[in-house]
């Protein structure tokens, strides 16, 4: 055991195990998620990419090539809502399930994959660890995990937690696959702590009733109570993290050093990385995962943990040093306090609404609050506020919101808090949700929107630089001379047309392609989105959304010659709501036409001028 | 021995190091170009990187062999191959002529002084893109970067030897095989000559490079200071304020005070970034607690002066928004918006990884930096950080009158 493995080669490790399963679902909780790591990191693993290609394929490619995986396999995120750490890009098929647990956390790291084999049976196999889903937790800390397949019992104690994260859209098909889990086989021991769980605590549950001799306890944190309630015959060798160049441990060097303890204090030899590892090693067995040493964690059942317990194989050796000088430390677990309050937010695109639930839990510690969305903003002092709030037209959905805070908790002094958290789509298509169908058209798309909003600041690049110690570098990172000039965007109607080219060439492929329907859906699944992207005022420039516009219609026209389906109705159908667009923007441009001076100036008319510029571009 | 289990062992997690961790970057806070803004202001329309008039001869050296090898239609190789040849060769002059280079001194390490490229393939930038915006500015160059204009075109004809055409000419296929030292060893008569300059270059230069009277004024007044080369950039900026104010100059005492206003702000966050990357792993809490603890007197006023320097960039308007954040004393929110929001985004744009990252609760230094700083001190800056856009300038300033009056300096 504890033969050191890089955790991606852990889940790399398991996926291969798992060869010969569909699978259909894959569970992943945390407690603090980074979005943009999991997209680049380790989502990939989970479509079928390798490492390799991680590291060698651009984030776009990859993104792109993960779509097809992501239809068929269906990924869902869990986290505590209190860490976020960035957004998700967006354009990534996965659910997210942000959760709040009352003056606690959602604590547990699980990674659940569950599938079918050839002959149709149900397959899982869990990982439980003690890494968040970021990068210190996957790349750069100690932390420990194991996996294992899922037997009958894993299973069930699975299937109650499913039932606890109220997800049904998206837990459903994972609990029946649960369920037919039949493996009978002996295999590491899982236990789950969620609120709903009615049991012992975790402590009673995973370590021997009989004490043991001895036991290793590795926790980045701790609770003074939690180290005196082992019991008091068994020897306790704990291993703290070091955190801003000191250990900390909360029982001071005298109590340990007196002749009289139990307890001894020490450190991972030659280990110099943060330990953030939650294990438990005692005469004939280990416990992992993510529990800390602590009250809230073992006790008090408050968090939500995840533990895999492994029996008959201890006791384990491990290189390591007696620590003599450490801080004492009543850290906070985590270093935060939870959230005092719950928040979600659900953008529902069938009813075109926000969905808003803010519950103050704690309001000494949360006086009032303040949030914001898109172009919402909520203000209130009550504790409970529940709203629906009407899509504002001709802007776009909001991805993300904020909340900001005030807490009186000290009694003097204010302090404001901030946290970002994803809005929640629900009811969304792909193209709403910018899910991409396809790479080569995708890039098309961006070429085609290649603009940066008016008035926005930009640096002319100088074409390169040579830093003062001989280093050349990229002039992204010089803009530090005269030639430092702020300038608008101009509309690059050349990359436009260039796009356009592209997109006609695919069309022309149509013809000659045996796959033509699926071809038709991906092409005017790029033409919805680019419809939705001028609806949304995503181009800022009315000309330049009026002339994408006319390329559009162009194209739809032609695509509709190409379907010989008999579906000409359906495809017209879809493209249907963008035609009061394309009126109202002729409205727009001759508007905006008609005050322009250069036109005035040689006596044109607004109307003359579209229709010429219909014919010269081959609209009419 | 181990009972038979069908699952993997529990394992410790090893680095990953084929996840990229931090990209280091020069100013990773992207200040320069509002400090140098500031600076600008001052000394308008040139760039950080022309410090000396031997660069603009360089610029005018090279066009003038261009213009001169296109009148007798010999030319058949690109600018861009003859450009480079010629700014080595430049650059190797200077060499020998124990002068400083005009691009990185380290840059010229390579082969035969050739620009290397860089890992990303960037080519090294040379003499010409350091000098080529300023002689844009200063209306020596044409605006499309083609020509010179008429009165250099003229005075460099007059001084550029006709030989080092010829000669330049029989080698032209033979150009990126000529080694600078071979090239130099022919033609540094006509070199030494087009260096040397003259009266009416001197006077052409000081015309366009001293935009009024006003400016002639200061100029003269401080690059004739006894031991104006001596002060630091801090005393310099003095010592044109002070002038400024003995001539009631209040313009130019508005724009040496934004000088002063700008950079102590700059050290705060700059200091603030350096306490950050010091640690491995910390959490936001006990970070602002420790600032909170080492607070500078004067943060408050630092903050509020930078403010008034009123920039109308995007960039500035956040910088405003975190100085309001350290006047209110949100150190954890400032924490958070310097390396999330300003920080986060400025990595975004450039494509780099950051070298700090946030993971709520704690900050991450993915490239722990040993440098220390104070947080305490951070706004009575000893030693100006952005210090080498007004000395540069001041350089050049002082090469141009000390070459009008016929010494080198």
């Amino acid at each position: 055991m504890f033969e050191p493995l890089k955790m991606r080669e852990g889940l790399a490790q398991m996926l291969q195990a798992f060869e010969g399963v569909t699978i259909e679902h894959v569970l992943l909780t945390t407690f603090n998620f980074d979005p943009g790591f999991f997209e680049r990191n380790v989502l990939p693993l989970l479509c079928g990419f390798t490492i390799d290609d991680i590291k060698q394929r651009s984030t776009e490619a990859l993104a792109n090539d993960m779509y097809t995986p992501l239809k068929r396999t269906q990924v869902v995120v869990a986290y505590d809502q209190s860490v976020l750490t960035g957004v998700p890009t967006g354009n990534l098929r996965y659910a997210l399930l942000p959760r709040h647990v009352s003056d606690a956390f959602f604590h547990a790291k699980i990674m659940v994959l569950l599938g079918k084999d050839e002959t149709g049976k149900a397959k899982g196999a869990i990982m439980v660890g003690s890494g968040n889903m970021t990068l210190s937790g996957w790349a750069k800390n100690v932390e420990v995990a194991g996996w294992s397949f899922l037997n009958k019992r894993n299973a069930q104690e699975l299937v109650g937690f499913y039932q606890y994260l109220k997800a049904p859209n998206e837990l459903d098909m994972a609990s029946t696959l649960l369920r037919g889990i039949v493996d009978e086989q002996n295999r590491p021991e899982l236990f789950l702590q969620y609120p709903t769980k009615g049991d012992r605590n975790l402590f009673d549950r995973i370590f021997p009733k009989d004490p043991p001799k001895e036991m290793h306890v590795y926790s980045p944190y701790w609770s003074k109570s939690a180290v005196e309630l082992f019991p008091s015959a068994t020897k306790l060798t704990c291993y703290p993290a070091k955190e801003s160049n000191s250990f900390k441990f909360p029982i001071e060097q005298s109590q340990v050093n007196a002749a009289d303890s139990r307890i001894s204090v020490m450190a991972i030899a030659g280990e110099e990385r943060f330990c953030h590892a939650k294990a438990y090693i005692w005469d004939d067995g280990v416990a992992i995962g993510s529990a800390n040493c602590t009250m809230q964690a073992l006790h008090d059942q408050g968090n939500v943990e995840a533990m895999l317990r492994y029996d008959g194989i201890g006791p384990i050796e491990q290189g390591s040093v007696k620590l003599d000088d450490w801080q004492v430390d009543t850290d906070l677990e985590e270093s935060i306090k939870p959230l005092p309050f719950a928040v979600i937010v659900i953008a529902d695109y069938n009813d075109r609404i926000y969905e808003v639930t803010v519950s103050v839990e704690k309001k000494t510690r949360c006086a009032r609050w303040k949030l914001h969305f898109g172009e919402q903003n909520l203000h209130a002092d009550d504790s409970v506020v529940a709203r629906l709030i009407n899509f504002t037209p001709n802007k776009p959905i909001a991805k993300f919101f904020t909340i900001q805070w005030e807490s009186t908790e000290s009694g003097i002094q204010t302090s404001t808090h901030t946290l970002t958290g994803i809005v929640i789509p629900r009811g969304g298509n792909d193209v709403e949700l910018g899910y991409r169908p396809r790479r080569d058209l995708a890039r098309i798309f961006d070429d085609m929107l290649r603009h940066r909003p008016v008035g926005s600041v930009t640096y002319e690049r100088p074409e390169g630089h040579v830093s003062d110690d001989g280093r050349s570098f990229s002039a992204d990172d010089v803009s530090d001379d005269s030639d430092t000039i702020e300038q608008d965007f101009e509309f690059d109607m050349y990359g436009m047309y260039q796009s356009f080219f592209h997109l006609r060439k695919e069309l022309q492929k149509v013809n000659s392609n045996p796959g033509r329907e699926s071809k038709v859906e991906e092409i005017s699944d790029t033409l919805i989105e680019i419809f939705e992207a001028v609806k949304n005022r995503e181009v800022e420039n009315d000309l330049q959304r009026w002339l994408i516009l006319q390329e559009c219609m162009d194209l739809v026209k032609e695509l509709a010659t190409l379907d010989n389906s008999g579906k000409n109705s359906l495809l017209f159908e879809k493209f249907k709501p963008y035609s009061t667009l394309a009126e109202d923007l002729d409205k727009a441009t001759k508007k905006m036409l008609i005050g322009d001076r250069v036109l005035r100036d040689y006596g044109i008319e607004s109307d003359s001028l579209i229709r010429w510029l219909r014919v010269e571009l081959g609209y009419a | 021995m181990l009972p038979e289990l069908e699952f993997e062992m529990p394992f410790f997690t090893a680095v990953d190091d084929d996840i990229e961790f931090g990209d280091s970057s020069r100013d990773p806070l992207g200040l320069l170009p509002i400090w140098s803004t500031v600076g600008h202001a001052l000394i308008p329309g040139l760039a950080s990187a022309v410090s000396s008039v031997d660069g603009i001869q360089g610029l005018l050296f090279i066009y003038g062999c261009r213009d001169k090898l296109s009148q007798d239609g010999k030319l058949n190789v690109s600018d861009d191959r003859l450009f480079r040849f010629l700014e080595r060769l430049w650059e190797y002059h200077l060499f020998r002529s124990e002068r400083t280079p005009c691009f990185g001194a380290n840059s010229l390490g390579a082969a035969d002084f050739q620009l290397s490229a860089s890992r990303s393939g960037v080519v090294g930038t040379g003499l010409r893109q350091y000098y080529r915006g300023t002689c844009v500015n200063k209306k020596i160059v044409s605006a499309d970067l083609k020509s010179l204009n008429g009165q250099y075109h003229r005075i460099v004809q007059d001084l550029l030897d006709n030989s080092i055409v010829k000669w330049i000419n029989k080698k032209l296929p033979l150009l990126d095989d000529i080694s600078a030292h071979m090239a130099y060893e022919s033609l540094f008569g006509g070199l030494q000559r087009f260096s040397s300059g003259n009266t009416a270059l001197w006077l052409e230069l000081e015309k366009d490079f001293i935009d009024d009277a006003g400016q002639r004024n200061w100029i003269e007044h401080v690059v004739h200071l006894n031991g104006f080369r001596a002060m630091n950039t801090a005393e310099q900026v003095l010592a044109v304020k002070s002038f400024a104010i003995k001539s009631k100059d209040d313009l130019l005492r508005k724009r040496c005070q934004h000088i002063l206003d700008c950079e102590p702000f700059i050290q705060l966050l700059q200091s603030a970034f350096s306490i950050v990357q010091k640690e491995d792993q910390i959490s936001i809490a006990k970070l602002a607690q420790k600032l909170s603890e080492n607070r500078p007197d004067d943060l408050q006023v630092v903050c509020k002066n930078f403010k008034l320097i009123n920039l109308p960039f995007r960039r500035f308007e956040k910088l405003v928004k975190l100085a309001d954040l350290l006047i209110g004393n949100e150190l954890s929110l400032f924490l958070e918006d310097l390396l999330v929001d300003y920080y986060g985004k400025i990595c975004k744009e450039r494509g780099k990884n950051p070298i700090v990252l946030v993971e709520r609760p704690n900050i991450l230094a993915l490239k722990p930096s040993g440098q220390s700083d104070s947080w305490q001190d951070a706004t009575k800056p000893k030693k100006w950080r952005n210090k080498y856009f007004l000395e540069a300038q001041f350089s050049l300033y002082k090469d141009l009158m000390g070459r009008k009056e016929g010494t080198r300096v």
